[in-house]
């Protein structure tokens, strides 16, 4: 096993290729775990996170003597899980558009600002909790593109190439899904902090 | 600039990609219009505290068998590999 060692792309692909085992140890340490917590974000459970972890190894290790540096080795294999993650998903549930409910909550109707308040600061725990189960209510493209960016931090145009979109439609993905969380998360607040208020007089 | 114009340009506004007079306008509408302003907060504290959420790593022994299993794989897929596959299947046949 190559430890705390640094190995570039190239070389990783390389010798990858060549099926060297320090270069299998490596891949694996270096992504199985991000694979894993974006399909866990993804799908909020932890044996269909494992399932997708192994998936997308198998079918990087099927191909990699093909891999053609086009894109970033990386890159293509988030772009599997993301491909694996929605094979799930679709599995289990086809209905993947915005309905029409969800549209008209893009106009935002809660509009206490939890942000300056003392009291929510307690509460931000339970809150992140509600935000994972927010989360898993929005539709999948939404979702994939705010766990990639907003959670997991790739940059507009990596989120694009893994959910083979174009950049602006990740941005309008991106930007449905926050409006619909902060929807979500706000009347959070709203209901845990007036009843806290409530039970204070 | 609206408020319909400002929610429409709130996560480009966010991420630092409006356009430089776009932003002047944003600012400016920002600074009288309280509900937009909370809107910003809110979006904003959303971002936050998802980017908080608790890391999950896959659990130690899943992971020591899901790192043998695929490195079983991984080195049955290789050529040398299949050739010794072959070459023993070829000399069990002589």
């Amino acid at each position: 096993m190559l430890g705390e060692r640094v190995m570039d792309e190239a070389t990783l692909l390389a010798r990858l290729q060549h099926h060297e085992s320090d270069a299998f140890s490596h891949f694996f340490e270096q992504y199985a775990d991000r694979i894993y917590q974006i399909a866990f974000a993804v799908l909020g459970n932890f044996a269909d996170a494992e399932e997708i972890v192994q998936a997308t190894f198998l079918s990087v290790f099927q191909a990699i003597d093909q891999f053609e540096p086009r894109a970033k080795l990386s890159t293509w294999l988030f772009q599997i899980a993301h491909n694996h993650i929605l094979m799930l998903l679709r599995r289990r549930h086809p209905v993947t558009s915005l309905p029409e409910e969800e549209e008209a909550t893009l106009v935002p109707a809660q509009l206490m600002d939890w942000t300056t308040m003392p009291e929510a600061v307690a509460l931000r725990d339970e809150a992140r909790e509600e935000v994972r189960q927010a989360l898993l209510r929005l539709p999948e493209p939404l979702r994939m593109a705010f766990v990639l960016r907003d959670i997991e931090a790739f940059s507009t145009a990596e989120c694009a190439q893994i959910q083979d979109i174009t950049a602006g439609a990740c941005k309008v993905r991106l930007h449905r899904a926050r409006l619909l969380l902060r929807e979500r998360l706000s009347a959070y607040f709203s209901e845990r902090l007036t009843s806290a208020g409530k039970e204070q007089i | 600039m609206t408020c319909e114009e400002l929610l429409s340009a709130l996560s480009r506004y966010i991420d630092h990609e409006l356009e430089e007079e776009l932003v002047a306008e944003a600012q400016a509408h920002l600074a009288q219009c309280h509900n937009c302003t909370r809107v910003l907060n809110t979006t904003q504290g959303t971002i936050e505290l998802s980017r908080g959420l608790q890391r999950v790593k896959i659990p130690a022994e899943s992971r020591t068998q899901l790192f043998m299993s695929l490195q079983r794989f991984f080195q049955q897929s290789s050529p040398s590999a299949s050739e010794d596959r072959s070459q023993g299947a070829a000399s069990e046949g002589d």
